[in-house]
């Protein structure tokens, strides 16, 4: 294909399937070792030296500086993955590389990849089906035992999982205190986002607690202010509370030098005014996302108040929103003169200082508004924290997911094995040629549960089998009493037993959407049959090859 | 300038083979191979079952597609001739927006059947007016095929871009993108001119993050980037707005660089504060008597275009402020919502304002934020389409895909007739062609035999595509057209050939066909009456 004369290098057919598939395969077995509850972590050390110690499978491809594009397309399907369901960020990496490698031996004994490629998708399409129909157990809002399990079940593989009961829980309540019903729909929505995590380390991470109110690593501006005001009314302000300064382009000259005491002074009374304007309006509290110098702090301490600076501009909107308050830009009124209107204040029950660990956190509690929640976290290092952050992440979307959807499924495989089964027995239903397909998809789908047995180091065959024989059983039961098709591994133990009974649950649509994105990464790269990689831009003659 | 040894050979093999004039016959030969290659290339993609191209540009960034036109744009070819093809997709992309993939194809074809034509010494001028002779028969016998297309009837014409769809990578949405192009295109006709659209007028605004399915068609503006500002806790949703586009700034003049204000006096520093307060007080008052409630100020890169103080006061009187409007969007802003564009704030009245429903910070379904204007006025003749995809290729290829969408049904509104897919209309033309040739003696019958031969690679590769055996499809078709079958094509839905092609609702604008048959021929021709290629050196 010289002929073509392109820049750069240009594989065709075959040669790029096997090279992308390769490549995915790569990634897939980086994380691999990391799925499931006995799953290993990984270290990671980016090219600065900084470590961070995880087993969530989009943490770890995110370092990974991957540059095979295909292998791209897998990195952004687990990044996706976290952004939509937030967990089972490895499986869908390890279930996506599976159906790749089986597409990859069909095509080479001559099936051709369009035909894979439309029997994924039946399979998919009929695998969702199947879990709707058969699968999913259905719960409510108050269902807490549920919740918990859930939460858990996401926690086990984590570095938190001997401590899960108490991070469940703390999961569950966090997403309660935050339920609001949405504007629109009137569907109660579970913001997430507005569950404010702080990481303190220190102390062991069973010390974690959950908060009612808000909290924020920060410092009162001077030591001499009150630690602790009542009945606060908050002012949020993003004006810089120095003292006040010309802008740039006006120069002040003098020659007079009685006058230069008057414009020292003027610069003072324009701050002392702006404070007295906050403080008359009934302001205790003051918040700013700028700076306050200590000629500001000295009327606040004089007036009893609680002066805050450099507060994040996103921590101020959140506050302000909880307070009732409104974040002010300026006190410029319409008369060209300044003032203060005591309606921006907004209102909470307490406000205070208190030190966890080294350092000093402010506390906000019984806001007017809305309520908000804020978990601390403890733990003997930052990567420990860290990796809490990121596993509490995890099962707060969990729990979320498991709210809005209203069901829950099996885990341990319990849901991969039964739709294998189901699929295998559909595609003998097929006499066109996606059959082969549909057939290789659901034997894609054991690859779940077999890495789930081998990375906890039990025998996955012989695991394996005797899942199958349960669903197989079940599928071919009219009435499924006993519930074999909920049945799934015991890692810890290495048996099958009744998964739904033992509380290891997952989100439906976490599976949904998983099984989904996972087809569809592959059919993208399967769909692939010419891989052009152009050489960086330089300075070149107009030449053929 | 020091390379490495290794290049600095290549460089000078490339060098010898270019600086000498070639010999005639080899030239044509070579510009022949390097085209044919070119359309090799491309020929996995064409149809509905064709595959993508990855290509990873110089700068790294990776892209999927299976368009034809942006496959042969990315790909940077070097051989001039080859360059010839990808300006012929290109020029099928601006005019008929599909089948940039099989003009190429078919080009590549013809140029094959032109090197049978040269070595039994056809002279290339005969074989050149031999093309355009078969060319103009079989724009003749492509009218045969062609069926009116009433734009009232929107059915026929979903179809039709659903078939344009199919090949590509959101083909599973196309029952959901199809309607939505058709809505599109048809609501921007102008009754005054009926048979032209500008696509300008619709805007395509991508937005990652959900999925192709939350694709929305919006009747107004959708920004993306642009958010009203929150800084002052302004509105974030006016109802019957009145929309102002400022083309100036609400903040204080500055000063020069090197001039300065002098202050001797603490008073003056008041007044100063005062001055700054006073001037965008003033401007506004002179914005809210105009009645405007809705402002776009467009992008300044000499002066902030609002301050806190603006902000501030814009905020209190409720007066919505989006900021950062981008030059090239305000003459889309300013057709849609039937405003004038103000340049200094006397000039602003209100008659210069436009008016909308509603205009507001809607937040999508992933909790990300759009600014959404609805609600314009019934003469306005532009609209959006919000584009949705998880990730950065699948939404750079659905933007693509609906702008061939979209493309589709404008050539429906230029030339209304509708043609079958699926091979169908090459083969059609093949047979009366080769029925012709019959009638002719000499070289030109030759030519117009071969040209009916190169028709039948778009249905040869469909079929080789789609994992069928080419040569029982090509074969059995022309049989079946023979029959005067003249419909029969080969349907996807079901892998085979299909009496109807038309049933399957395998339907596509007769002007793609008719612009790739002329580009290809005309491109060919050209590359045919070459013959000497010098490259000058630099």
């Amino acid at each position: 294909m010289s002929a073509v004369g392109i820049r750069g290098e240009r594989d065709q057919g075959q040669d790029v399937r096997t090279s992308n598939v390769t490549a995915v395969m790569a990634i897939a077995n980086v994380v691999k070792t990391s799925l499931g509850p006995q799953g290993l972590d990984k270290m990671l050390v980016d090219e600065i030296g900084d470590v961070v110690i995880t087993n969530d499978g989009a943490t770890i491809l995110k370092q990974l500086e991957v540059e095979h594009p295909a292998a791209k397309v897998i990195v952004e399907l687990s990044q996706l993955q976290d952004k939509e369901v937030g967990d089972g960020t490895t499986s869908v990496v390890v279930l996506a590389a599976e159906l790749l490698k089986r597409a990859n031996e069909l095509i080479k004994i001559k099936v051709h990849p369009t035909t894979i490629i439309s029997g994924y998708k039946l399979a998919a399409r009929q695998a969702v089906k199947y879990i709707q129909s058969h699968l999913v157990h259905k719960i409510t809002e108050d269902d807490t035992e549920i919740l918990i399990n859930a939460a858990k079940t996401s926690m086990n593989s984590k570095v938190i999982g001997p401590e899960s009961h108490i991070f469940a829980k703390l999961a569950v309540d966090a997403v309660r205190l935050v339920k609001t019903q949405g504007a629109i729909s009137g569907k109660p929505k579970y913001p997430i986002q507005s569950i404010n995590i702080v990481k303190s380390h220190g102390q062991s991470s069973n010390q974690s607690e959950l908060v009612k109110g808000y909290v924020i690593q920060l410092q009162r501006a001077s030591q001499q202010m009150v630690t602790k005001v009542k009945n606060a009314k908050v002012a949020c302000l993003d004006i810089n509370l120095n003292k006040f300064k010309m802008q740039m382009g006006v120069q002040i000259l003098v020659d007079d030098p009685n006058n230069l005491e008057k414009i020292r002074k003027k610069e003072m009374d324009v701050l002392k005014e702006r404070i007295q304007l906050l403080l008359s309006a009934g302001a205790n509290v003051i918040l700013t996302s700028k700076g306050m110098d200590d000629l500001a702090n000295k009327y606040l301490v004089e007036a009893g108040a609680i002066g805050l600076r450099r507060v994040p501009k996103d921590h101020l909107r959140r506050i302000a929103k909880a307070t009732g308050a409104k974040v002010i830009t300026t006190f410029a009124n319409e008369e060209t003169g300044e003032s203060f209107d005591a309606s921006s204040l907004g209102e909470a029950e307490e406000v205070y200082e208190e030190a966890i660990g080294d350092n000093d956190y402010i506390f906000f509690k019984g806001m007017k508004r809305e309520q908000s929640a804020s978990i601390i976290l403890r733990g003997a290092n930052e990567l420990m924290t860290d990796e809490i952050e990121r596993s509490i992440h995890d099962s707060l979307c969990v729990v979320k997911r498991t709210l809005e959807s209203g069901s829950v499924v099996a885990g341990g495989g319990a849901v991969e094995m039964a739709l294998s089964i189901y699929l295998d027995d559909y595609s003998r239903t097929l006499d066109t040629t996606e059959q082969i397909a549909v057939a290789e998809f659901a034997e894609a789908l054991t690859a779940i549960p077999k890495i789930l047995a081998t990375n906890a180091a039990k025998d996955s065959i012989d695991l394996i089998s005797k899942l199958r024989v349960l669903h197989s059983k079940s599928q071919q039961l009219q009435v499924d009493e006993k519930g074999f098709k909920y049945s799934g591994l015991d890692l810890i133990k290495g048996e099958v037993r009744h998964n739904l009974r033992h509380g290891v649950l997952e989100p439906t649509v976490s599976k949904v959407k998983s099984l989904k994105f996972a087809t569809e990464a592959a059919i993208t790269i399967l769909r692939i049959d010419d891989m052009i990689k152009l050489e960086p831009k330089k300075e070149q003659m107009p030449g053929r090859h | 300038m020091s390379q490495p040894p290794q290049a600095s050979q290549q460089q000078s093999q490339k060098a010898n083979t270019f600086n000498k004039s070639e010999k005639t016959k080899d030239i044509r030969l070579t510009n022949i191979q390097a085209a044919k290659a070119v359309s090799d290339a491309v020929r996995t993609s064409l149809g509905p079952r064709g595959m993508d191209k990855m290509i990873q540009d110089a700068k790294g960034q990776v892209l999927i597609t299976n368009d034809g036109a942006t496959i042969l744009k990315q790909m940077d070819l070097v051989h001039p001739t080859a360059k010839m093809l990808v300006e012929i997709s290109h020029a099928q992309d601006v005019e008929a927006g599909d089948g940039t993939t099989s003009v190429v194809v078919f080009a590549g074809a013809l140029l094959k059947s032109c090197e049978v034509l040269l070595e039994k010494g056809i002279h290339p001028t005969t074989i050149s007016e031999g093309f355009q002779f078969a060319l103009e028969n079989a724009l003749e016998a492509l009218d045969e095929l062609k069926k009116p297309v009433d734009l009232d009837n929107k059915q026929q014409l979903i179809e039709c871009v659903q078939t344009a769809l199919s090949s590509k990578v959101v083909s599973s949405n196309s029952t959901q993108l199809a309607p939505l192009a058709v809505d599109a295109v048809l609501r921007i006709v102008d009754p005054l001119k009926p048979n032209n659209v500008d696509l300008k007028d619709i805007k395509i605004v991508k937005k990652l993050g959900g999925t192709i399915d939350d694709t929305e068609l919006v009747e107004g503006i959708v920004f993306s980037n642009q958010k009203a500002s929150q800084t002052a806790g302004g509105p974030q949703k006016i109802e019957n707005a009145k929309v102002a586009l400022l083309q100036f700034c609400l903040s204080a003049p500055k000063t020069d660089v090197e001039n300065s204000i002098a202050i001797k006096d603490y008073t003056e520093m008041d007044k100063i504060l005062k001055e700054e307060r006073k001037y965008i007080i003033d401007l506004v008052k002179k914005i809210v008597a105009s009645g405007a409630n809705v402002l776009l100020i467009q992008k300044s890169i000499l002066r902030d275009a609002v301050n806190d103080l603006s902000l501030h006061f814009l905020a209190k009187k409720g007066i919505m402020v989006v900021k950062d409007i981008e030059r090239e969007d305000v003459e889309f802003i300013s057709k849609t919502l039937c405003l004038v564009p103000v340049a200094h704030i006397d000039q602003l009245t209100p008659e210069k304002l436009g008016t909308a429903g509603l205009v507001e910070t809607v937040f999508l379904n992933d909790e990300s934020k759009v600014l959404r204007i609805t609600g314009v006025p019934a003469q306005s003749k532009a609209l959006t389409i919000l584009v949705r995809g998880s990730n950065q290729l699948v939404l750079d290829e659905a933007d693509r895909s609906i702008h061939d969408a979209l493309c589709v049904v404008r050539s429906l509104v230029k030339s209304k007739g509708l043609i079958p897919g699926g091979g169908a209309p090459e083969i059609h033309l093949s047979l009366k062609l080769t029925q012709k040739a019959n009638t002719l003696t000499g070289a030109r019958s030759m030519c117009v035999r071969a040209f009916a031969e190169a028709l039948e690679v778009i249905p040869y590769t469909l079929a080789e595509n789609a994992g069928l055996n080419p040569i029982n499809v090509v074969t059995e078709l022309r049989n079946r057209h023979l029959k005067s079958q003249k419909f029969a094509g080969i349907g996807m839905k079901k892998n085979n050939i299909v009496d109807d092609i038309t049933t399957e609702q395998v339907v596509q604008p007769i002007l793609v066909t008719r612009s790739a048959l002329s580009l290809a021929t005309e491109c060919v021709r050209m590359i045919l009456k070459i013959d000497d290629l010098v490259i000058s050196a630099r």
